[in-house]
């Protein structure tokens, strides 16, 4: 049986359709590294658009479909990839520096793979800049990272299929690189994981879901713990510092978030399921609710400290430094238009 | 076994020799619609007997058959040209195994009839379009040289490929 010369290979290989090209990736190391080629795909594409192959109708509703061009007879969805942006903010004390971190993170909506691109803007260069990728799924779509010792916290996991294995991954301010924070040791590792923070301090909750069928969506919570770490990095600070568990004081629950010491410093403000606001008793370990007018029926909540740090600084100097531009080219142009009239009468 | 082509006083007559001593007689016109038979007709000028030592008589004979069948639909000046060689191709390619195939393709490869390389190609995309990888690895004798695991790997990047 006859072997064909390379170049033919090719030349054949550039008239398939991408999905069998992607599948013949596998056929051996040099048809992998031809079809993932830059001079290999660009010969296909302008193939393709030569002969106006590979060619179909995108449609869109929430989902994107495909119509070959061709032989119009379905739409095939396509699994395009998950996406979700997520932020963090902190202070890097070294730089004297504000940052702004925004991760993009994309998933294919069945396989394990997931891509995450992370920028960070410094408010002080009013710059972006991209920085090595993001290592670790995501467990948590929504919120922010949680800022603790100048880094940023995430849930994260190695892949979204071990997504039970978690662990929090920190992004450093200061050094902008990643690190795992060592965690407590548990006597029982059934729980949800998230973080948060209570005055300054890394704090970690552990969520066990209760078994029973009967709980309805939104008070699945058996118990809270929450966790702190006292002495940042240093995984045997950690202390179990109190547990919430639902009671007819405060009703059941899906999850709750400690927020702030109150001013006694013995008690702590939480978030209950992102509707209303509890507070937890260190000293008679009760919990009780806190009625405040005016709370939105669902809500997310952060704590905010009020202070004259203006972020638009550099914004404003920039501004007043156009200005200045602008300013500079109209006395320009006046000049210009001054000397044109005086080398006019001169005539 | 020799073929001839009828002659008129104006064309001239080139002898094509083939790797296995077999011998063609063509016209001119039909024999430079390869490429490379043109180069060696302008090159060498007046030598009528052309030696191709890479091509045998039965792939030769193939290649020079279908020159002459389009060398002779384009001198009929009917509008329909395009389409009785388009007919022709799809009469010419249908049947062909898959050995005589890519035989061919390296014999119209190797004398530069681009327009043939085109349509036996196209031939060939046409039969190993939507085939598994295994056939894939069949049809063109290749042996997987994957370590364990790095198939599995690629397969995982694209597995809606495989679906």
């Amino acid at each position: 049986m006859a072997r064909l010369p390379w170049d033919l290979i090719v030349d054949i290989l550039r008239r398939l359709p991408v999905k069998d090209l992607l599948r013949y990736r596998c056929v051996s190391k040099p048809w992998c590294s031809l079809i993932d080629g830059p001079d290999f795909i660009k010969k296909h594409l302008s193939h393709s658009m030569e002969t106006f192959s590979n060619t179909g109708i995108v449609l869109r509703d929430c989902d994107l479909r495909w119509v070959d061009l061709y032989a119009l007879d379905s739409a095939v969805k396509l699994s395009d990839p998950m996406g979700y942006i997520i932020f963090g903010f902190g202070y890097d004390p070294i730089n004297d520096d504000y940052k702004l971190v925004r991760m993009v993170q994309f998933f294919g909506r069945d396989s394990d793979s997931f891509d995450s691109e992370v920028k960070v803007y410094s408010a002080k260069s009013n710059t972006w800049k991209r920085i090595s990728d993001f290592p670790y799924y995501l467990c948590y779509k929504r919120g922010y990272g949680v800022l603790a010792s100048n880094a940023l916290h995430w849930v994260v996991s190695q892949t979204p299929e071990s997504d039970i294995s978690k662990f929090i991954v920190a992004f450093d301010l200061v050094t902008e690189e990643y690190r795992e924070v060592p965690q407590p040791d548990y006597v029982d590792e059934d729980f949800h994981m998230n973080v948060e923070v209570l005055r300054g301090s890394l704090c970690m909750l552990c969520n066990y879901v209760s078994d029973d069928p009967e709980a309805g969506w939104g008070s699945r919570s058996h118990h809270v713990d929450i966790w702190v770490m006292t002495e940042y990095g240093v995984k045997e600070s950690w202390t179990k510092m109190f547990t919430v568990v639902p009671s007819d004081a405060i009703g059941s629950f899906d999850h709750v978030l400690p927020l702030a010491y109150l001013k006694t410093g013995d008690e702590v403000l939480l978030n209950h399921n992102g509707k209303k606001f509890i507070s937890y008793d260190l000293e008679t370990k009760e919990a009780k609710n806190v009625i405040i007018t005016g709370v939105p029926d669902y809500l997310e909540a952060y704590i905010c400290v009020e202070s004259l740090v203006g972020l638009n600084d550099s914004d404003m100097e920039i501004s007043w430094k156009q200005g200045c531009e602008t300013r500079k080219k109209k006395n320009n142009q006046r000049q210009r238009k001054k000397k044109r009239q005086s080398s006019g009468k001169k005539r | 076994m020799s073929s001839s082509s009828t002659t008129t006083t104006t064309t001239r007559l080139l002898m094509l020799k083939a790797s296995d001593g077999v011998t063609f007689e063509v016209e001119e016109a039909v024999a430079t619609k390869l490429g490379a038979i043109n180069n060696m007709v302008e090159e060498e000028g007046s030598e009528d007997l052309i030696c191709l030592p890479n091509v045998n008589g039965k792939f030769l004979g193939m290649v020079l058959e279908w020159c002459k069948k389009h060398a002779n639909n384009n001198t009929n000046s009917d509008k329909g040209n395009d389409e009785v060689n388009k007919w022709w191709d799809k009469e010419f390619v249908m049947d062909l195994d898959q050995n005589t195939l890519y035989h061919l393709l390296m014999a119209a490869d190797y004398l530069s009839g681009t327009e043939l390389v085109d349509l036996l190609t196209e031939k060939v995309a046409s039969m190993i379009r939507g085939k598994k990888v295994e056939e894939i690895r069949e049809t063109f004798k290749i042996k997987s040289d994957f370590l364990p695991g790095q198939e599995e790997e690629i397969r995982k990047k694209n597995s809606w490929a495989f679906e």
